[in-house]
């Protein structure tokens, strides 16, 4: 029989989200849709699309 | 300047006191933790707590022969009250701190002597985090998930960055937590 493992990066008084249940500024791009993060070379960038 | 130190028992999830269990006393303390909080305790300068908390502990220490009694009983306490009376402050040796929290804290951080240990209870604790007047937390995490109850910082008005200083876990599942709040 398999193991359930949970795994959440949390502070320190227990908290693993917002109270609308998006994770905060850091994560923001991983919920906003299509978006590109520059590189410091400046000559390419990197981006994400919806599949 | 001396220190102001939290101890607190806390669950996973941040909470300090709940109508379910309560945190400091749900799991078995061991004797490793206990030695750990004595070997801290005993050199404290003095013990620092709301009205609740000094009502609870002035009624149990000085008839305890624990050996927590020794340190809780010879070390001054400081009860941060507006309704406590000097009649009812019967603990020796026991200062009633009526000012506001950051008056009276600049006050007992200027004397000398060790640094002051503060107990609680939670909204007390709280009271003292919000207004970052806490040096160092001592946060004793305990193998226990709540879901509800008092949380230690549910009154601070906004996020905080901490710098963990130490992280020590014990035989029965405790961890100790020690954080100090960053001032960039």
């Amino acid at each position: 029989m398999g193991t359930v493992v949970a795994q959440a990066i949390m502070s320190l008084d227990g908290y693993v989200a917002k109270p609308d249940n998006t994770i905060g500024r850091s994560f923001d791009r991983l919920q906003n849709g299509e978006f590109e993060i520059p590189t410091p070379v400046g000559d390419f960038a990197v981006r994400q699309v919806a599949a | 300047m001396r220190d102001v130190i939290l101890y607190m028992s806390m669950s996973v999830d941040g909470f300090v006191d709940s109508d379910r269990e309560h945190p400091g006393v749900a799991i078995g303390e061991g004797a490793e933790l206990k030695q750990w909080k004595l070997d801290r305790i005993s050199k404290a300068g003095a013990h620092l707590m709301g009205r609740v908390t000094y009502q609870q502990m002035s009624s149990y220490w000085p008839q305890s022969d624990d050996p927590y009694a020794s340190p809780m009983n010879d070390i001054p306490k400081v009860v941060f009250s507006q309704t406590l009376s000097d009649a009812e402050a019967t603990w020796p040796v026991t200062q009633i701190a009526r000012g506001a929290l950051a008056t009276e804290i600049a006050a007992i951080k200027a004397e000398p002597g060790p640094d002051v240990i503060v107990w609680g209870g939670g909204r007390f604790a709280g009271a003292l985090a919000a207004a970052d007047l806490i040096d160092e937390y001592r946060l004793l995490v305990q193998p226990l998930v709540l879901g509800q109850g008092r949380a230690l910082f549910d009154q601070l008005p906004d996020s905080r960055h901490m710098n963990l200083i130490e992280a020590l876990s014990f035989p029965n599942g405790v961890v100790s937590h020690i954080y100090r709040p960053q001032h960039t």
